[in-house]
């Protein structure tokens, strides 16, 4: 069932997704990453999280 | 433009003042997170949307910046008060209408003095506050039926915006009830959120492809990953992967905690907000089986 229009607020079921092997939830975002698990990375703080350093390791990139 | 249209546009003007731009990572509201972004941890103090609404209005340029602010969070966070009303029942026609008075209700009249936002986060307020909206939900379908066909949400916008990929099991999706799909709804909005400030920050440096690859692994153990078949996927030398994959990771972090921190008053709530979530997307699952 894939569900259209204004409907795209509710989930689209465009496949039945398998659980996540790691949390057993059956939840899927963007390219099929697991939604909870996510989420729980953000349970995580980092002491050093400056945006330059990914901005800087991308520019570096040859 | 006709005069309907040019109507309908002021009205959307009127009621969200940032409308007619694209939600922009740097507007004024975000102006002092985004300042310090990458340099300030979230849990630090910085003023989020939700402090800024919370801390009240005072003058009136600072009411302007609250309302705008809260207009922001419900642009942001449509999608689970539309899933709500949709699964209380009403027609997806029924569902825009009253999301539409549900906005209104919000923006324009005391919903802020009355919902008194010191005694909660945003997300459980605006639900407490729909639930009572739609009490008497059927006197405004009536109501609106008699008044004319009022519109101001550019569905097709907000969506093409903001696209959701969010895919449950039909077994899931039908065992939710509304509160549940509420706060799935909303866990994947953050998160959704988050991986897009992600992928423009690679866009911006000309690294989509890095994005598209690495992404799939932001949550994977390091043992599971083969460098080498993903310097090749993704075009970066294999010493380079292993860095990228860690600082993307430590990244996406911060910008899912920097968004959860926009509902909240303050930065020490991020972890229970994170955790309340969590619960409620494991306890979906369960509910399914």
């Amino acid at each position: 069932m894939i569900l259209h229009g204004s409907t795209d607020s509710l989930p689209a079921i465009t496949h039945e997704p398998d659980d996540c092997p790691r949390c057993d939830t059956a939840l899927r975002v963007n390219n099929g990453l697991c939604l909870l698990c996510l989420l729980q990375a953000g349970l995580t703080e980092d002491e050093d999280s400056r945006s330059g350093s990914l901005d800087t390791l991308l520019s570096e990139i040859e | 433009m006709n005069k309907r249209s040019e109507l309908r546009d002021r009205r959307i003007a009127v009621i969200w003042p940032c409308s007619t731009r694209r939600i922009s990572l740097k507007s004024p509201v975000l102006s002092s997170a985004s300042a310090n972004e990458g340099t300030v941890r979230p849990g630090a103090f910085v003023t989020t949307r939700w402090s800024l609404i919370v801390s009240g209005g005072g003058s009136k340029s600072k009411e302007q910046e609250t309302r705008a602010a809260l207009a922001e969070l419900c642009r942001i966070y449509w999608r689970p008060i539309f899933a709500f009303i949709c699964r209380r029942g009403y027609s997806t026609q029924d569902a825009e209408d009253l999301t539409q008075d549900f906005f209104v209700m919000i923006l324009e009249g005391d919903w802020l003095k009355n919902a008194d936002p010191s005694r909660g986060r945003f997300r459980s307020l605006l639900l407490k506050s729909l639930k009572n909206f739609l009490n008497d939900a059927a006197d405004k379908i009536h109501a609106r039926k008699r008044g004319g066909d009022v519109s101001f949400i550019s569905w097709d916008a907000w969506m093409s915006e903001a696209p959701s990929e969010l895919s449950m099991s039909t077994q899931t999706l039908t065992s939710l009830p509304a509160e549940r799909l509420f706060d799935v709804r909303w866990a994947a909005t953050v998160v959704e959120r988050a991986l897009r400030r992600l992928r423009e920050e690679c866009e911006r440096k000309g690294r989509r492809r890095v994005f598209d690859v690495l992404s799939a692994y932001l949550t994977v153990e390091r043992d599971d990953v083969s460098c080498a078949s993903l310097a090749t996927k993704s075009g970066v030398p294999k010493g380079t992967v292993k860095k990228l994959l860690y600082r993307m990771r430590q990244r996406y972090r911060w910008l899912l905690r920097d968004e959860v921190a926009q509902t909240v008053e303050n930065p020490a709530e991020i972890e229970d907000e994170l955790r309340h979530l969590c619960g409620a997307l494991a306890a979906s699952s369960e509910q399914a089986r």
